[in-house]
């Protein structure tokens, strides 16, 4: 008696959407990552009393030479003023500006931007890293 | 005569399964290397000193701390300055309970520091002053 055979069912996986998928989560996970900047090379200063802050929509750094970087732009002390008036004049309303100081920088280096941002009115959200308490 | 051999075509197939390997492996180095910033901070009202409204609400009776020679000096009143280690100063400045205070002139905490002081010794006690509800302002330290 002849024995029939099951024909075995054949699966055929389609490897090429699973490459699309994969080039896609790829990109995906590339555009979202937050590169830091290179230009500006600083330290943050620690405080036990910072907390947790929303996403910065102007960032402010001053660097270990003491320069001064708007969003990425270098600009000078005197004009940082006037800068950061100009940010807030061409949005709808007052953006969340983010002062990053390297810590090691004197009172004649940091002093002056702090100043600059009361001159224009600005409450910066000093940022740093926490320490413990 | 002689035998008939068939002409093997060349297959011109691309083998994709190689394809995926390599994007999942580009991906989970990816998603190894990726760092999501985290961005702590405080923010801090210091109002500019050279506007005239702010000059009349600062009167000689406000809290004061001072930061010269590597020390923290606290005074109530602005006479008297005590040393004062940070969690003293912590403390003395919930005291003054400005998180309930509604007029500015209540918040206003002077600040000195010397032209020796360093940013990472000055951030820990602006970022104190306005965890504690006060308004920072500056006074230029006559070198």
């Amino acid at each position: 008696m002849a024995v029939r055979r099951k024909p075995k069912a054949k699966i055929l996986v389609p490897l090429a959407a699973m490459g699309d998928i994969a080039f896609l989560l790829l990109i995906f996970f590339m555009v979202a990552s937050n590169f830091k900047q290179a230009e500006a090379k600083l330290e943050p200063a620690s405080s036990a009393t910072i907390e947790e802050t929303e996403r910065p929509q102007v960032i402010v750094n001053v660097d270990e030479e003491g320069k001064v970087w708007v969003q990425g732009v270098e600009t000078t002390v005197g004009a940082l003023a006037y800068s950061l008036e100009q940010l807030i004049d061409t949005r709808t309303e007052v953006p969340k500006f983010h002062l990053m100081i390297h810590k090691e920088l004197e009172k004649k280096d940091f002093h002056p931007v702090i100043e600059a941002f009361a001159e224009a009115g600005v409450y910066p959200i000093l940022t740093g890293q926490r320490a413990e308490p | 005569m002689g035998r008939l051999t068939k002409r093997v075509k060349p297959d011109g197939d691309i083998d994709v399964g190689a394809f995926s390997d390599v994007a999942f492996l580009l991906l989970i180095f990816f998603i190894l290397t990726t760092t999501f910033l985290q961005y702590s901070g405080k923010e801090v009202v210091i109002p500019a000193t050279s506007k005239p409204e702010n000059k009349k609400q600062q009167s000689d009776k406000m809290p004061s701390v001072n930061m010269f020679d590597g020390k923290i000096t606290y005074s109530e009143d602005g006479d008297n300055l005590q040393d004062v280690s940070y969690e003293e100063l912590q403390k003395k400045l919930m005291d003054l309970g400005m998180h309930a205070a509604e007029e500015d002139q209540e918040k206003m905490v002077v600040l000195e520091y010397d032209a020796k002081v360093k940013y990472s010794e000055v951030y820990p006690v602006i970022t104190l002053i306005a965890d504690a509800g006060g308004i920072i302002v500056y006074q230029e330290d006559a070198e």
